[in-house]
Parts: structure tokens; sequence; C-alpha cells
């Protein structure tokens, strides 16, 4: 992954609106192929930086690049390559989905049919009712479709999951894993780490306009942390499993042990096998409390 | 670049559709308008007292009724000077092509519009020029509209007002309705704000009214009557003496000029 090209990056890019600094020196870069996670809480920067990337906002320092291009300056040859979908989905009330994408089709020069029917059809797209008239979720799906308009090499997405239903959620993230297979990259905003980690590669956390870290998925998960529980038949000599590497929150009540564990198990595995186990139970924790905790020390730095 | 070129006209088609009920409106609006006042006429006609009451007005009231403060209320022309052309209609338009004009760029951005189009390869100049042009076709059809209904009724209760009179008439409705559209167009591309593009436009057209009205009556406000729009589009009587080309091209190309500098900050300017 890492020797594909480079779609789009950031470069010390600032937004300051007034005293309020929106987006402090913010610095990353999408390849090709890869779907990125953009996670971060409510007014962290997420969609300043989106629009900054859309040439919408001019950055006050720093630059935004998509395809080699300036997103501020060249934003009409960026625009041709790259698909948005805004965070509140507000299209014209009186044009139906249908009316909507012609529109967008045509505007973007495209044999607007091609393709279209078949991703209404997985999104669930209600083509013919008139925008006003749909629900938040519908105007999302509808949103996504002119989003994915004309095959773009680069897709923008703010919080394209909210409001949908499991299963269209989960059709989504297959189109774009296919997307992506096809050397999309992709960046999809959240405030909830679930909403992307079956589909992302890869997640940048943003917290009052700063990057906190970056991380691929595989490397959160083998951080994942695992509760352990263990009854023994008597027992063990307290202080036994302090020095287990990656052990923490070792609480010994009686014959009980209860620990997490971050990490390979198998030092904690070796150690319980000394003792008789009558009984064992582990838990994954989700990647949320894995996300929280590395969150939580970035935090203190 | 071949995506600009298959997109070329598309905004300004999707503006004409958005707007279509409301045009059909205002231009409905305006047919019966002019029809009223043509039945009307009749029961007006050869009343000279009417035109004395008139003449006994103090200057002030005359002024503000009519564009020239001069008029010969026993003739049709007159007579649809002071109720149409003195007030109302420059009124109407206005009104139309602040509310269009206001919606154009700084609605569609309020409403979220805007983003999905400006998404599309599109520049945001070609984006305000399509919407422009939209405005500009609205205006046509409104002031064709208004010249068809004094033909027709013109012809029906006798009226003999010429072809010629008729078109300046509409065009000077037409031109004043652009400049007013476009202050609205240029301030709502400029800030991004509606209610600061119609306030700013309405104001606009209410100060080049006034100019004019007080221009008749004040010696100070005399020499500023040339730069009021109003004055320059109907201070002639139209529907009389016709449309002074030269002040309407002015008109026309301030308006044009307000637009484009409009384009130059909404080029520049971060989208709200």
């Amino acid at each position: 992954m890492t020797d594909a090209a480079v779609v789009a990056s950031a470069e010390a890019l600032t937004k300051r609106y007034g005293r309020v600094l929106a987006l402090d020196r913010l610095t990353l870069e999408m390849r090709a192929g890869e779907v990125l996670g953009f996670l971060g809480p409510n007014g962290a920067g997420k969609t300043t930086t989106l629009r900054l990337l859309m040439g919408y906002l001019r950055p006050t320092a720093g630059s935004a690049r998509v395809l080699g291009l300036d997103a501020w300056t060249d934003r009409v040859a960026v625009h041709a390559r790259t698909g948005y979908l805004p965070g509140d989905v507000r299209l014209w009330p009186r044009l139906t989905a249908r009316e909507a994408v012609g529109h967008v089709a045509r505007l973007r020069g495209l044999d607007h049919d091609r393709g279209v029917p078949d991703l209404a059809k997985r999104l669930d797209v209600e083509l013919d009712r008139p925008f006003r008239e749909l629900s938040k979720g519908n105007r999302q799906k509808a949103g996504l479709l002119l989003a994915l308009l004309g095959d773009p090499r680069l897709l923008l997405l703010d919080e394209p999951t909210s409001g949908l239903d499991p299963l269209v959620q989960q059709e989504f993230h297959h189109i774009l894993r296919e997307r992506a297979e096809a050397g999309t990259a992709v960046m999809l905003s959240s405030h909830v780490l679930s909403e992307v980690e079956h589909v992302a590669d890869r997640v940048a956390i943003i917290r009052s306009g700063r990057l906190l870290m970056t991380e691929s998925l595989a490397s959160l998960r083998e951080n994942a942390r695992h509760t352990v529980e263990v009854r023994f038949a008597s027992p063990p000599p307290p202080g036994t499993f302090a020095s287990i590497p990656g052990i923490t929150d070792v609480r010994l009540d009686g014959p009980v042990l209860r620990c997490t564990m971050q990490g390979v198990v198998d030092p904690l595995v070796k150690a319980l096998a000394r003792y008789r186990v009558l009984d064992l139970n582990s838990h994954e924790a989700d990647l949320e409390e894995t996300f929280l905790a590395l969150y939580g020390q970035e935090d203190r730095r | 670049m071949s995506t600009a070129i298959a997109s070329r006209g598309e905004i300004t088609r999707q503006m004409l559709r958005g707007g279509r009920r409301a045009l059909a409106a205002w231009a409905s609006a305006f047919a019966a308008l002019i029809a009223l006042y043509a039945v009307i006429w009749p029961s007006i006609r050869g009343n000279a007292r009417w035109q004395e009451l008139f003449s006994t007005l103090p200057q002030t009231y005359r002024a503000i009724f009519t564009a020239s403060g001069q008029l010969d209320l026993g003739t049709p022309a007159g007579y649809l000077g002071i109720e149409l052309m003195g007030f109302l209609g420059p009124a109407l338009i206005a009104a139309y092509a602040i509310s269009t004009g206001a919606a154009a760029i700084a609605g569609e951005e309020g409403q979220g519009g805007l983003e999905v189009t400006l998404s599309a390869p599109v520049a945001r100049g070609q984006v305000l020029a399509e919407r422009t042009a939209a405005l500009v076709i609205d205006l046509a059809v409104v002031a064709i509209t208004a010249g068809l209904a004094l033909w027709v009724f013109s012809l029906a209760f006798g009226m003999h007002l010429g072809v010629a009179a008729i078109a300046a008439a509409a065009a000077a409705l037409g031109i004043f309705g652009f400049f007013t559209g476009a202050v609205a167009i240029a301030v709502g591309a400029a800030t991004g704000s509606t209610a600061l593009a119609r306030g700013l436009a309405a104001l606009v057209a209410v100060a080049s009214y006034l100019i004019n009205a007080l221009a008749q009556v004040t010696t100070t406000v005399k020499p500023t009557r040339p730069l009021s729009p109003f004055y320059l589009l109907f201070g002639n009587e139209p529907l009389q003496h016709g449309l002074r080309s030269a002040g309407a091209l002015g008109v026309l190309a301030v308006s044009l000029a307000l637009v484009a500098a409009g384009g130059v900050v909404f080029a520049r300017r971060d989208l709200a």
C-alpha cells in the first residue's frame, strides 16, 4: 500500500476563523486504493478538512492537494476527479433523485445511465420522489449516489453512513471496497469507530483541529484488548501474574483472577498453565475501547 | 476540457425548470394587472376632472406618482404612465427580480444545493453567469408578457398604444428588473447572505425611485437624478415618448458590472 500513488494530501493545512482555530497544521496523505476513516468528535475539524480538500474553503496556511493539483486554485480540475458527500445532504427540494442525478451527470458531462440503475438498486434509493418528502436516510442514499457518479478517483464522504439502516450500510461498504480495489482513494469521516472499522484500512483521529494519530486497522486490532476472567481450583499466591507483559488491571479475589491483556495472550496462558484452572473466559474488547485507550494516551501528552 | 463543454447551459436550464411556477405566477400577475387597468379605462377616458385634480396636486405628489411629473391623464399612455409605469409596474418586477436574484447564489447556498452543483467540475464564475442568464430569460418572459398584455388590451379597449411605445415600456420594466436583480445576485454571490442580498437590492431600488421623485422637487437632490436607474428608464415616460437608449444601455452596463464584481468576490471567498 505504501508504494501506491498519493491521491490527496494535506500539508500543515490550517484554517482559522477569526480567533477560532478550526484546523491546526494537519498533515495527512491518502493513497490510491486506500479507505481512510477520519475520526473525531463533532466540531473536531473533519468537515473543515473535507471542505478544504474540495476547495470550498481557502486555507489560512498550508495546502490541500488532490492528484497533484492545488485544491483551492485548481478546484474545477480537482472536482472532475472527486466525488463529494456533504455532511448534511440538502438537495433541491422539488427535484427527485432521478432529476438530481441527471443534472449532476450532465454537469459532469457523463452518459448518466451508465451504472446508475445498478447503484440505485444496491443503495435502495427512492428515485422518483421529491427530496422534500424524503427521510434523512433516503436523502443520504441519494447523496451517496450523486457522490459516486462518474467513477471518481477520490471520494470525500462526510459522515456517509449516519442515518442509514445496517443493511444499506453494509452494501455501501461493499461498494466502497470495490471502488478502493479499483484504485479509488476514499476518505470517510465519522465520530464513531464502529461505523468505519469494517471498511477502513487506516484511521486518522482528529480532535480540536489537531491530528492526534493515524493508525492502521491491523495495528489497532493487534493492540486489541482482551478482558480475561480465570477461576482456579485454589487461590494462587498474590502477585503471581503482575509481571506478565501486557497485563493490566489485575485483580485477584481468592480463586478468581480478573485482568486485561493487551496484544498477544500467550504469556498469560503459559503462566496460567502452572495452576489448575476450572474456568476461563476471555473476550476481545471492541475496537472502540482500544481506540479510546490509545486516544486517551495521546491526549495526555 | 470536454466536461466543461458538455455542461454549458445546464445550470441555466435547471434554474429555469426550478423557477417555472414562480415565473408563471408573476407573468400572470402582470397580465392581470394590465387587464384590470384596461377594463377601467373606458370609465376614466374623457373625465376632465381627473386631469384637473392631478394638475392641482402639489408637485411633490405628482413626483411620487409619476416618473416625470408631466403626464396627460386624458390619454391612455398618460393613464397607464401613472397607474402602471409610475410605481406599481417597476415595484412588481423589482420584487420578482430581487427574490429570484437573491435565490440564485445565496439562496442556493443556504439551502445546500450550491455545494452539490459546485462539487461538479464547474467554475464558480460559470455558475454565476448561467444563473444570471436564467434571470435575464425570466425577466424577458415577464416583460414580453406585459408587452403582449398591453398590446392585446390596448386593441380590445381602444387605447391605441403604438407597438414601439409598448416595446419601450416593456424594455424599461425588464431592464429595471435586471438592474435590481443584478444587485441581489451580486450581493448574494459576494456575501452568501440571502437577507443581505434582498435587503440591499430593495434599498437600492427604493433609493433609485426616491432620488427621481425628490429630484423633481428639491434642488439639492436634482443633480443626482441622472444616477437613478428609475429616472434613466422611466423618466422619459416610455409609453409616451419611448426609451432613451443611452440611459437604458448605461443601466444595463452598470448591472453587468455589478454581477461581474460579485463574481470576482464569489470566486475568492469561502462557501458558507
